[in-house]
């Protein structure tokens, strides 16, 4: 991180502080599991798609995973860390393997869609703790992951408009060096 | 010397609070400030809720407003680099921020016609205009912040030493020493 420099640093802090914010406040009475990987995967995406550092969302995801800890949110204790840094991990090694991954939906999809399959080692490691049957454990896994794809899907296909946009204004970039003075000065140039 | 001014850490208004499959709420219109410095009784018998109302005090609101953010950064620099704890830090005190700004270009959008009120969001069609017009222009106030954040700590020479070695509040006693941590032994 010393070598990110801090205007980016602090942009990957907001990504976290925001999967953070949303658990809290969206907490959406859908009587559905895995809906918060909707904006845990989206703002990891935004983290890598905005700040050209390689492991910029597992360190968003790492970011957030101490900042729920230390807030107190959920009933996991520490295992929420590598719940939230996974994701980012899958997510840094897809812009890695795939360099045109935040132009394409497709790709966005199937990368949101392995990040948010790591929801089942996550579950999986809580009911071993728990010390439940292997089946059920193994078939509760499988369910909590299936039902956090279709969000983290949802979430790939969310975020292609979003940086397809802030690259559209300059903002998107190696590095992002621009912000909302510099668009102002530049349509103020223009006029 | 002056009298210090009575600031609302907490504030309820209102507040209603119901268990899923209970059926009713268990709160009902519960308005209360608790103050700086104050402090109060939750009485009552068993079952009227008293667990629930605590409950409700979200930690992390109660965390963020009672705990000033040399002491965040503190208490994250025990277990973090501390130019790790310091974003974190910084971040989470300038949520507020975000938050207020966050509204007023919802409320803006909303005034220009944009369907992103939660009631619009029922038709997924819409969600294409809460990405549009909200999430984009929070992303771009978001980098502005932290740009300005950024030269902001600059100006202020951070980053010239790699660790805090004293703390506001902290007073170095005769005998003690900071580790390398910038912790006090």
């Amino acid at each position: 991180m010393t070598h990110l420099p801090l205007k980016e640093s602090l942009f990957l802090g907001f990504c976290a502080v925001f999967i953070l914010l949303f658990r809290v406040v969206l907490r959406l009475h859908l009587h559905i599991s895995g809906h918060a990987m909707l904006f845990t995967v989206f703002f990891l995406f935004l983290a890598r798609g905005c700040v050209d550092y390689r492991g910029a969302s597992s360190l968003t995801g790492l970011l957030a995973g101490l900042g729920a800890f230390a807030l107190g949110l959920g009933k996991s204790g520490p295992i929420l860390i590598p719940a939230f840094v996974l994701p980012g991990m899958v997510i840094d090694l897809g812009a890695l393997l795939l360099p045109g991954l935040f132009r394409s939906r497709t790709l966005c999809v199937l990368v949101a869609a392995i990040a948010s399959a790591t929801k089942f080692i996550m579950t999986l490691a809580q009911d071993l703790l728990l010390g439940m049957d292997k089946k059920v454990m193994v078939q509760h896994a499988a369910f909590e992951a299936g039902t956090a794809m279709l969000f983290g899907i949802v979430a790939g296909l969310l975020v292609v408009p979003v940086i397809r946009r802030l690259k559209a204004y300059g903002l998107v970039g190696q590095p992002m060096r621009k912000t909302l003075d510099d668009i102002q000065q530049k349509e103020g140039k223009k006029e | 010397m002056g009298v210090e001014p009575m600031i609302d850490v907490i504030r309820f208004n209102d507040f209603s609070y119901a268990y899923q499959d209970a059926g009713g709420q268990v709160l009902h219109g519960i308005t209360l400030a608790i103050r700086s410095g104050e402090c109060h009784c939750l009485g009552g018998t068993t079952g009227s809720c008293k667990t629930s109302l605590a409950l409700a005090f979200l930690p992390g609101m109660v965390f963020v407003k009672i705990v000033p953010e040399a002491r965040i950064v503190q208490m994250f620099s025990a277990v973090l680099p501390y130019r790790m704890a310091f974003i974190m830090a910084t971040c989470l005190n300038f949520l507020p921020l975000l938050l207020a700004e966050m509204k007023s270009i919802q409320e803006g959008q909303v005034l220009r016609g944009a369907k992103i009120l939660p009631k619009d969001l029922v038709n997924p069609l819409n969600w294409l205009d809460v990405i549009h017009c909200l999430v984009v222009p929070v992303m771009i106030q978001t980098m502005n912040l932290s740009a300005q954040i950024a030269l902001a700590a600059k100006a202020r020479d951070f980053g010239m030493v790699g660790q805090r070695t004293s703390w506001p509040g902290e007073v170095k006693e005769e005998g003690q020493s900071f580790n390398n941590k910038g912790i006090m032994q």
